[in-house]
């Protein structure tokens, strides 16, 4: 997720119940702003101790959820703040990324977004990445990808891949969603398909809400199996509207690519007070206790947990 | 123990082994000088590797505590840090970032004006910015040492009255013995130590001292002896300025304005003194102050008043 960062929206996901989350601090930013980003998060997150705790390892989760904290897990949804520098994946590793996406809607020098009309694959760069980000144990994530670099990014990684956020084209046709065949392939590397709530890539588009994120739950656990599905819910609160322009836009300020409505979250999953309630509607929707469990927090953690050891 | 202040040699095998051979235990490696926010990510990041490819014989100092360890296993310790402040890219909160990253110790600005304050080969020295009172006080809270060796004279004792932790000369030579604009008087030393700050004297930089390239180690040694009458016994320390394995166009580099700008400085490429031509000659400096001193003098003047120092500024 990533709500604009503050006292109030820290209060507010851990007051939603969440004991951890992803939060992407850098987009289109290059080294030097990345880098910023990293240091403002850790800033505003010391600022609010009290509420809020920096997640280096999955130990820091437990702590979190002993202290009653919302732990915070940095991310990027890009890979231009490693400035096209291999060797730079370390540094960042130890500043504490822990979650990335090599590339962003777009191509870039490591490979194509899953709105390039042309993907090219995985390229040298791309693959130089893959292997850094699995040395340094940062969990690579394919949510913005191409089909085929992240195909490409499936076989080329050692260790467990990831989508953070993404949705099941078997419901709705769109080239942001994932077909059934890669999901399998990611859960058969070991990885976890987190599942978005964004209205536009769900079943019954602007229309949708919780309950087609319900069914959608429903019918990735069918393909993949329970142990592979979690929640990734790409909530973006507080932010302006100037964001979704950002984000939708090629490198921040080029063309359209995606055309998000003021609020792309769905009704039912678009405030952290609707985390509290997801459980039950969860439950509602015919899903067990036991993959309600893995969904909203066992699957990460265990991901996590393989992800994040440096290999040395 | 040998701990130096300012080393900033060309960091490669050749030159640790020489390190590891003249059994230096820790020193301040510049790793930042004119570089941009991103350009010193690269060399932080560098390092990272060098560290990993060279571990049998150095080590990453974050702390006092990784520098006794550093000692007890034999190998050269590494203490990041950069003779500007510009590569903080002018952004507070990265002053934690990059010391969580190593980067303890930080001089403001070098030789030139930036936005913190005036270098000491600024004409006109304007003092501290209000932006580097903040920065000083962000390296504070961080523990960041405050370095003005390079820093001019006003922006220094402003620098000196607004920092809440002592700060350091890391690398200096007194100008009573030899005057250049580079070097402090001795007001200037008397000043920092009785605010509690650090001086460390320079020793491969003959063109700050009075016999210049005639310059022995012993002569040094008198060098380091006019500081010493200044500021004591406790608060002084090597600051060897070691630029071994510089290529040329490095001196030019470091000698102009932001890198590339006009000539600020016009420096002698491979400074030496005679005895200690190389890393592997920190042994001679250890005999000239081991003949000078008493073994409780040398010991604190060749490490272990660096590390009261740091443990006091870095507070781990």
């Amino acid at each position: 997720m990533i709500p604009a960062l503050s006292r109030q929206s820290l209060v507010e996901m851990r007051d939603g119940g969440i004991t951890a989350a992803v939060y992407m601090s850098s987009i289109w930013d290059d080294a030097g702003q990345a880098f910023c980003n990293i240091a403002n998060t850790q800033a505003v997150i010391r600022e609010n101790a009290d509420v809020a705790t920096l997640v280096r390892s999955v130990s820091d989760i437990d702590d979190a959820s002993a202290n009653g904290k919302i732990g915070i897990v940095i991310g990027w949804q890009n890979s231009d703040g490693f400035g096209q520098r291999p060797q730079n994946v370390e540094l960042f590793a130890d500043a504490g990324l822990r979650t990335v996406s090599l590339t962003f809607n777009s191509a870039n020098a490591a490979g194509s977004g899953c709105y390039e009309p042309n993907d090219g694959g995985l390229t040298g760069l791309g693959r130089d990445l893959v292997a850094s980000c699995n040395r340094a144990g940062i969990l690579l994530d394919l949510t913005h990808i191409g089909d085929r670099t992240a195909d490409d990014i499936v076989n080329a990684s050692q260790r467990p891949v990831c989508f953070t956020h993404a949705h099941a084209r078997a419901l709705k046709d769109h080239v942001r969603n994932k077909s059934d065949d890669l999901m399998r392939s990611v859960a058969r590397k070991g990885g976890v398909i987190g599942l978005g709530a964004l209205r536009h890539f769900h079943r019954r588009g602007l229309e949708s809400d919780v309950t087609d994120y319900v069914q959608a739950v429903q019918h990735v656990i069918r393909v993949v199996g329970e142990d592979h599905v979690a929640l990734g819910s790409d909530m973006t609160p507080y932010q302006p509207t100037s964001f979704h322009h950002y984000t939708g836009r090629h490198k921040g300020n080029g063309k359209i690519m995606q055309n998000y409505s003021s609020l792309p979250a769905m009704p039912g999953l678009s405030t952290f007070d609707d985390h509290k309630h997801l459980e039950t509607r969860l439950r509602e929707g015919g899903v067990s206790p036991s993959a309600c469990e893995k969904f909203l927090h066992m699957n990460w953690r265990r991901l996590f947990a393989e992800s994040w050891s440096p290999l040395r | 123990m040998i701990v130096d202040g300012l080393v900033v040699a060309k960091p490669n095998r050749e030159l640790f082994e020489s390190l590891k051979k003249g059994g230096l235990t820790a020193a301040n490696f510049t790793c930042s000088i004119w570089e941009s926010l991103e350009a010193t990510i690269n060399n932080v990041a560098d390092w990272t590797q060098r560290f990993e490819e060279n571990k049998d014989i150095i080590v990453q100092i974050k702390t006092v505590a990784d520098i006794e360890k550093a000692r007890d296993d034999g190998k050269v310790g590494i203490i990041l840090g950069w003779q500007n402040s510009s590569g903080y890219g002018d952004y507070l909160p990265n002053v934690r970032l990059f010391k969580d990253l190593g980067v303890g110790i930080v001089q403001l600005t070098y030789n030139s004006a930036n936005s913190v304050g005036g270098g000491c080969y600024e004409s006109r020295d304007g003092g501290l910015s209000d932006f580097g009172r903040a920065l000083v006080e962000e390296m504070n809270a961080a523990g960041v040492l405050v370095d003005l060796s390079h820093v001019g004279p006003v922006t220094s004792k402003e620098a000196i009255d607004c920092s809440k932790m002592p700060v350091a000369y890391t690398h200096c030579c007194p100008s009573a013995l030899f005057q250049h604009p580079r070097n402090k008087s001795d007001d200037q030393l008397r000043y920092i130590s009785q605010h509690d700050g650090f001086v460390g004297v320079g020793a491969a930089v003959p063109h700050f001292m009075p016999k210049g390239w005639d310059t022995t180690v012993d002569d040094f040694v008198d060098v380091l002896d006019h500081v010493r009458n200044i500021v004591g016994s406790d608060q002084i320390g090597l600051g060897t300025d070691l630029v071994q394995g510089q290529p040329p166009e490095f001196f030019d580099w470091i000698g102009r304005d932001k890198g590339t700008g006009r000539s600020v400085t016009s420096l002698p490429a491979f400074p030496v003194i005679k005895g200690f031509e190389d890393g592997a000659d920190y042994h001679n400096i250890v005999r000239a102050i081991e003949r000078r001193y008493s073994s409780g003098d040398a010991e604190k003047i060749l490490g272990r008043n660096w590390l009261a120092f740091l443990q006091h500024v870095w507070r781990n």
